[in-house]
């Protein structure tokens, strides 16, 4: 025992130490661990159970959804719901059933808007971002400020004039009118993500090959393009979410199957036309956010990390 | 050697530099200039003329009539008191969440990463996907809610949960915290990481308890984040949109309506542009005048 204690690591030592002069730290350390877990239980459960509440009621036939009494798990498990979505109806009662194209229309609609969103947002966003936090250039400070602040605005104050302008310039139910709304709405909290997270970042490889007279573009894409890899992902996460999720716009500016996307497409198909059928609406929802759940899960890391750059360095 | 004959590369590298800056933040100020501050130049302008949706190319300037129907409107002032509960409410409620799972997942290992990733979950969901849900979840005729509740004996009549006027604020609001807890969470779990280890072992040894270190060092160490994720939180409480809409449409009795859903009835149902502008210039003038004072306070305190 003697021997080890020269070879402890710090960190041991000071837990040994502890007792000895942190008196009610030892006594503390048996419920600790049991409140903490108990406290975590109680968030996880709160977090995850409507999520597991719509897909139990997805998998359930009709008139379970309607009865009174729920159970946890559905009594009659079936994929009914899913296939209804795709226009396939094996249940004879249920005469109304929304047809799969409307669906598909919303998510076609849902994935030219959110690619196109993301795409190019992502770009202007990243390229602002980076050459906010990089360069002095004029008006810089001043064009800084107004788009940080822009966050601020009220976006319903604005919606009202987009749609006057865009009635005059014929964007009203398009998507080119929907994407650059939707950028609009993205584009002021990306730049300050990227700006956030290129501040974090080692400029001494960019400066030298700036130095060596390497064209900007060639510099951008060859040396800084992979040292904020990260940053970039974290933004096209937030364009490609907050653009996928979004309804303000799509209710205002879009007036048909043509341009509505998935939320609203949900929010009027499923909730209007089906009002009592809680199993197709949840199966409807499961269908369309659980490609966004996988993606964020795998992708997470990069998001969060961008999201909070800015805070931390700040 | 040929030179390329392009000027750009025949300034110096730091004026270079400058321009190329410019050049390639354009863009992204174009778009914003022309989707947001282009609009809103005009929404100003319209809060002072008689603008009606059915008629945009008469508009005669009224002065501040659209700011006098305002302030003499109950429901402008219903809105601005609901959006003030709301958003303190909930900001305040996520923020204590948020903290509080930041401070249990604090240690980086494997199955604190995994509740976090699971935590973050309503987060991203699609607020239109959530007030479906908690409108489910919450019905007063076989939700899951009233349900458990009531075979706990905890109540013996199922709660109106959206549907009554006394209950719809307070759960809008937790709908809302649901949402909201897992950015708090993000933001302040990777501020936690910033904090020394040093200094807990520090004050540690010096005989500080985990509260008072908790008070004393954890607490002023997150200042900045927590000042930067309740800001952000507070502009997007008031642009919050969805959920309410999807959930009760400021109903029943306006008692779950913000400015975002009065603004939209006032524009949309009763086609009054004039009337909308008006309360979005006036939204405009209290947010900057709450986060200007808030931030100074912060700097003040600090």
């Amino acid at each position: 025992m003697t021997d080890s204690d020269s070879v402890l690591p710090r960190q041991g030592l000071l837990t040994r130490l502890r007792p000895r002069h942190a008196g009610p730290v030892q006594s503390t350390n048996v419920v600790a661990p049991i409140v903490r877990a108990l406290i975590l239980l109680v968030l996880i459960v709160v977090a995850m159970f409507p999520v597991f509440w719509y897909i139990s009621l997805s998998l359930r036939p009709n008139p379970e959804t309607l009865g009174k009494h729920p159970t946890l798990l559905p009594v009659t498990w079936t994929l009914d719901n899913y296939l209804m979505i795709f226009g396939i109806n094996l249940d004879t009662d249920r005469t109304q059933t929304l047809p799969f194209k409307t669906l598909a229309s919303y998510i076609r609609n849902g994935i030219i808007i959110t690619g196109s969103v993301t795409v190019l947002a992502g770009v202007f966003a990243i390229l602002a971002g980076y050459a906010f936090s990089r360069f002095e250039f004029p008006g810089k400070k001043v064009l800084l400020i107004t788009i940080l602040n822009t966050q601020m605005f009220p976006y319903i104050a604005i919606i009202v004039p987009i749609y006057m302008v865009y009635r005059t310039l014929g964007l009203v139910n398009t998507h080119l009118g929907l994407i650059l709304a939707e950028m609009g709405l993205v584009l002021p909290f990306s730049i300050w993500m990227m700006k956030g997270f290129c501040d974090t970042v080692d400029r001494d490889l960019e400066d030298a090959a700036f130095i060596e007279g390497a064209t900007s573009f060639r510099v951008i894409w060859s040396i800084v393009v992979p040292l904020i890899g990260p940053g970039i992902a974290a933004v096209s996460i937030f364009c490609f979410l907050a653009s996928w999720n979004h309804m303000l716009y799509v209710l205002l500016l879009a007036t048909d199957t043509s341009t509505i996307t998935v939320p609203y497409g949900i929010m009027t198909s499923y909730a209007g036309v089906f009002q009592y059928t809680y199993g197709l609406l949840a199966a409807g929802i499961v269908f369309t956010t659980a490609p966004i759940v996988l993606l964020f899960l795998w992708l997470q890391k990069y998001y969060v990390s961008g999201i909070t750059a800015g805070a931390i360095k700040g | 050697m040929v030179t390329p004959a392009i000027k750009f590369t025949n300034l110096s590298l730091e004026q270079r530099r400058k321009w190329f800056g410019l050049f390639i933040s354009l863009p992204a100020v174009v778009t914003i200039f022309s989707t947001i501050f282009y609009p809103l130049m005009l929404g100003i302008v319209s809060s002072f003329q008689q603008v009606r949706l059915t008629q945009l190319s008469d508009t005669p300037w009224i002065g501040f009539d659209n700011y006098v129907k305002l302030f003499n409107d109950r429901y402008f002032w219903n809105a601005l008191k609901n959006t003030a509960i709301f958003t303190t409410v909930w900001t305040f409620g996520a923020a204590l969440i948020g903290l509080l799972a930041a401070v249990l997942l604090n240690r980086e290992n494997r199955s604190n990463r995994f509740i976090a990733g699971m935590l973050l979950i309503p987060w991203i969901l699609p607020p239109v996907a959530v007030a479906f849900i908690f409108r489910t979840m919450a019905s007063s005729r076989n939700g899951i809610i009233n349900e458990v509740l009531m075979n706990f004996g905890l109540i013996s009549k199922a709660l109106k949960f959206f549907e009554s006027p006394d209950m719809v604020g307070a759960s809008v609001i937790g709908a809302t915290m649901w949402i909201a807890f897992p950015f708090f969470m993000a933001m302040l779990l990777a501020g936690l990481k910033t904090i020394p280890q040093d200094i807990i072992e520090a004050s540690t040894i010096d005989g500080a308890n985990a509260w008072q270190r908790f008070l004393f060092i954890t607490l002023p160490s997150l200042k900045g984040v927590i000042v930067i994720s309740t800001t952000l939180s507070v502009v997007w409480g008031f642009n919050f949109f969805d959920l309410i809409y999807t959930v009760s449409k400021g109903g029943p009795l306006s008692r779950s309506e913000t400015f975002v859903i009065l603004a939209q009835r006032m524009a949309f149902d009763q086609a009054d542009v004039g009337y909308t502008a008006a309360l979005g210039v006036v939204w405009l003038m209290l947010l900057l005048v709450a986060s200007y004072t808030y931030l100074r306070q912060m700097k003040v305190m600090s």
